[in-house]
């Protein structure tokens, strides 16, 4: 059996006239990681600051925990740990402080805290850095100790917004084995936003949202089977006339990539061979150069369903929007 | 990874708050605000030596710089003891109201978020900013005043500082509650400095602290009253003279009776927590 423990219904937000969240509707069960997936501005960090009750929604429901985040804002926090996506500490306090201010904050008591504290920190690889400042922290120290904080009282849902951004890839990795391996060990639900594909692959379900919609909602190997096709990638001296002869002979699209030509067929293994021989036979056929085949990826799908490639927009740009964004507040 | 804990506690001591009631878990929310403040301000002792060094060169240089030339003009009385309680106003204004700055500061840091984000009314996260910023302050006050005898050459009894505390926490609850108001709505540390400058120096200059507010002209005179300062210095001088006034008549000095004073602190007092708390639910 299993119970939802996130129940959004047809959930807007506008800013003015400028709809950020166009009405989503999504649930989320109890026990699961459930990835939010989408671009710059898709409205990613606009949900999850509604579902933790920063902000407010423009019209439709959301439930967390059983509570109503309108009119229940103190429950909802209460239940919830939050790992927003700018850091949040405060660096002149060491961890142990930071720490201890936010479980008192959240009501935890003082005897559960002396218990607590050295936990999570110990869970986070931070206890030899319990009494240092925060200040003197690497990024990734600090989003471990945001993480440890995340949890210190014991929620029941851990928010992530995007957990991983500007840290290195080996980084990366770390925050996510610490995300599943806590998610075991507390049992608790995992709700965060990413616009690394490669992380949204170890969610149980992941939402693409798109210009504050809801696109596509699976768990990964159904979204990748969505498209059950194969993907050939195709390198040949005169591509333009290759395609044409494609479209032509197999009546599939072809796009036109810098790494030659991309299309999809069925059964890519069976495909090449035929289709090398079909094209060798040709009388003025183009040379083939290289010919490889994939699996479907969760970029295959998100392109699909946007109809942009997400990898277009590399982390530079993003830094960059990011940095203008904070500079114009 | 490497090593970790085996077995975790299982969620079954989930910390549930329910024993507490609403005033238990407020005040407890009240108590950790106001104390990682103070931390931060023990931390950082060069500020708190620093926002010291103003007042007291304004008590040693103005005091002694104008003292020949205004001589015992005022009330009779030499012109370093006629500002010193001036001054000690000043240093509760200007600490308090620079206090503000902390709210840009967290906002710059991303620290408030963690603190709105927290199942903590927030009425209580103002009123915990607003009662370090006043705590703060006063300490301030008490530490200048304690150079007072040696600078402006006057006798103070203990039982005078004591009884000079209540008005300090008063004036540097409305002070601090315009500062951290102030705080919360500018979003620049910048803007916050310039707003300081226009914001301060008028109130400081209309308050009384440095001249009588006798025979002005109408328009200095409105504005003297609508200045919360008016009401903080006028007790602080009519409290902090009383050994030197043995020989004079305290109403030379008075601009209101004490009482009214305080009844005017605790208006604005209302008034400015009252607007703080309504900025920090829209935040
Ligand atoms: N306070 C605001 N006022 C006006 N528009 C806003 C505000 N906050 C966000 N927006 C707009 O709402 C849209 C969604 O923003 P949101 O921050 O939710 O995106 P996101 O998916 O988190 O993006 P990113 O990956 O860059 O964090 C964006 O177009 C953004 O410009
Ligand atoms: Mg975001």
């Amino acid at each position: 059996m299993s119970t939802n423990i996130i129940e959004v219904r047809n959930l807007v937000k506008k800013y003015g006239d400028f709809a950020a969240v166009k009405g989503i509707s999504f649930n989320v069960e109890a026990g699961e990681v459930f990835g939010f997936l989408g671009p710059n501005g898709a409205g990613k960090t606009t949900t999850i600051s509604i579902l933790c009750t920063l902000l407010r929604l423009t019209s439709g429901t959301a439930l967390v925990n059983g509570f109503d985040v309108s009119t229940a804002s103190m429950k909802v926090r209460g239940s919830i740990g939050l790992i927003f996506q700018e850091t949040s500490l405060d660096n002149q306090l060491t961890a142990r402080e930071n720490l201890q201010i936010h479980g008192e904050l959240y009501g935890v008591a003082n005897v559960v805290l002396r218990r607590r504290i050295p936990e999570v920190l110990g869970m986070v690889d931070l206890s030899e850095w319990s009494d240092r400042l925060v200040g003197a922290f690497s990024g990734g120290m600090k989003r471990r100790l945001e993480i440890a904080r995340g949890l210190l009282h014991h929620p029941r849902i851990l928010f992530l917004d995007e957990p991983t951004l500007g840290l290195d890839p080996q980084t990366r990795s770390h925050i996510w084995e610490y995300i599943l391996r806590l998610r075991h060990d507390e049992g608790i639900t995992v709700f965060l936003t990413t616009h690394y594909m490669d992380e949204a692959e170890n969610c149980s379900r992941i939402a693409i949202i798109d210009h504050g919609e809801i696109v596509a909602l699976d768990s990964p190997a159904a979204l990748k089977a969505m498209s059950a096709q194969d993907i050939i990638n195709l390198d040949t001296d005169d591509n333009q006339l290759a395609a044409e002869l494609i479209e032509k002979r197999f009546g599939v699209a072809v796009r036109m990539g810098g790494d030659g030509l991309h299309f999809e067929v069925a059964d890519g293994a069976r495909f090449i061979p035929e289709f090398i021989a079909s094209f060798s036979n040709g009388e003025r056929s183009p040379r083939i150069l290289r010919i490889s085949l994939r699996r479907p990826t969760l970029d295959d799908v998100f392109l699909k369903v946007t109809g942009r490639d997400i990898r277009r927009q590399g982390a530079d740009e993003t830094e960059g929007q990011r940095m203008a964004a904070k500079l114009s507040r | 990874m490497g090593s970790h804990p085996a077995s975790l506690p299982s969620t079954t001591d989930i910390h549930v708050p329910a024993t507490e009631s609403r005033i238990e878990r407020d005040l407890q929310g009240l108590a950790t605000i106001w104390r990682r403040e103070l931390l931060h301000v023990w931390r950082d002792k060069p500020r708190l030596v620093g926002s010291l060094i103003q007042p007291l060169l304004f008590l040693l240089i103005i005091g002694n710089g104008l003292a020949p030339a205004v001589g015992n003009a005022i009330g009779g009385i030499d012109f370093k003891k006629f500002i010193f309680p001036g001054i000690i106003a000043m240093s509760v204004l200007f600490s308090s109201v620079f206090y503000g700055i902390t709210v840009v500061w967290d906002r710059e840091f991303g620290f408030l978020k963690e603190i709105l984000a927290a199942p903590v009314r927030r009425y209580v996260v103002a009123l915990g900013k607003i009662l370090a910023g006043s705590t703060i302050a006063t300490t301030q006050g008490l530490i200048v005043l304690m150079f007072v005898p040696w600078l402006a050459e006057t006798s103070l009894s203990a039982s005078v500082v004591v009884k000079l505390i209540p008005f300090l926490f008063l004036l540097s609850l409305v002070t601090s509650s315009l500062g951290v108001t102030l705080g919360a709505i500018i979003k620049s540390i910048q803007a916050f400095q310039v707003m300081m400058m226009v914001l301060v120096m008028p109130l400081y200059f209309l308050s009384g602290a440095f001249f009588p507010l006798k025979d002005l002209p109408t328009w200095m005179d409105i504005l003297s009253k609508i200045d919360p300062l008016t009401y903080g210095v006028d007790p602080i001088r009519q409290i902090g003279l009383t050994a030197v006034l043995r020989s004079h008549s305290i109403q030379v000095f008075a601009v209101h009776t004490i009482g009214f004073d305080v009844l005017m602190l605790c208006v604005f007092a209302a008034i400015l927590i009252t607007w703080s708390i309504t900025v920090f639910n829209r935040l």
